[in-house]
């Protein structure tokens, strides 16, 4: 799965996120996830990520966890922006 | 308008099974699961064989129902498991297995079905615990520690799941003629009794009862509770 048709799948979640939570969080790669800068609060990540991950493993033959003990525990987190999402996304699914 | 669904672990017998007839006795849907087959046959009955604690079976079970009816009404932690014993005669293998069904899987399960029940705002939890917890009863320490993890489990979860529309609360229940208790010895019952307001063992009835009311569209201002039967 290319890194394109991620980026799309977190755009649509976003898409079903604003709606589940009336909010209005943008689509860009930049937009920042987590953090003191971050466009939305933590619960509003974990709802992002459960919905991400479950659109991912229906699109993949391979079934991802993204919230696994990798992501937690990196130093610079994979959830600071939609772009570093992706790519860890991407990484996770063509391992 | 769509039949509910309800997921029961641990539904081959006792506990489990009674509530699953009672669901199925009033046209719900049920999904149940247990380590072996079950003799259930019933055309709104679906049973899975797995370890509550078997994450891989556990997400492939989860991604099923999703598929086939994407929406979890209500989720009954009823699996559990206890072996009587002195704590300085207990085997490890035993307290892996006891923490593994009980904590790992009523974790596991509330974590999986919440992700479902989140997409529409609705849902309903119910954990098992037991009146042994607050009675701290001797012979049942790593039964009881397991216990007085869900318990601590259910509160914090109704915190986490609060904005979801989800409610999370337990039921204790005294000791109640099933499985569980088949190799607990008759005075160490009788005992536990005597320690009761209500001086008799649990019935079925009596857990459906609170099940039922915890689970009603109604009870949406009720979550993080621990119900003790018997009056402890």
């Amino acid at each position: 799965m290319i890194k394109e048709v991620v980026l799309q799948i977190i755009y649509q979640s976003i898409d079903d996120l604003n709606r589940l939570n009336d909010s209005e969080v943008t689509k860009t790669p930049e937009t920042r996830l987590f953090g003191c800068d971050s466009n939305i609060d933590s619960l509003a990540l974990v709802n992002l990520i459960v919905i991400v991950e479950k659109s991912v493993n229906s699109l993949s033959s391979k079934k991802i966890t993204i919230a696994d003990d990798k992501a937690m525990s990196q130093t610079r987190s994979p959830f600071r922006s939609v772009d570093t999402l992706a790519d860890y996304i991407t990484g996770l699914v063509n391992e | 308008m769509s039949k509910r669904v309800i997921l029961i672990t641990g539904s081959r017998k006792g506990i489990g099974r009674y509530l699953t007839e009672q669901y199925l006795s009033q046209d719900d849907i049920v999904i149940g699961c247990s380590r072996s087959e079950s003799d259930l046959e019933h055309k709104n009955y679906y049973h899975y064989c797995l370890d509550v604690d078997d994450e891989e079976k556990v997400l492939e079970m989860f991604r099923q129902i999703d598929n086939e009816f994407s929406h979890i009404d209500i989720l009954i932690n009823n699996a559990g498991v206890a072996s009587m014993n002195h704590s300085l005669l207990t085997p490890i293998s035993t307290v892996h297995k006891i923490l593994n069904t009980n904590v790992i899987g009523t974790f596991l399960f509330s974590r999986e079905v919440t992700k479902v029940m989140m997409r529409v705002k609705y849902g309903r939890i119910i954990n098992f615990s037991t009146v042994a917890v607050p009675l701290k009863l001797e012979g049942e320490a790593i039964y009881t520690a397991s216990k007085a993890a869900i318990e601590s489990l259910t509160q914090t979860l109704a915190k986490e799941y609060a904005l979801m529309g989800v409610t999370v609360n337990a039921i204790a229940p005294t000791p109640i003629k099933t499985d569980l208790i088949k190799n607990v010895p008759d005075n160490k019952i009788r005992e536990l009794v005597e320690r009761l307001s209500i001086k008799r063992l649990g019935t079925y009835e009596d857990i459906f009862n609170v099940v039922e009311f915890l689970t009603r569209v109604e009870s949406n201002f009720i979550t993080g509770q621990i119900i003790y039967l018997g009056g402890v």
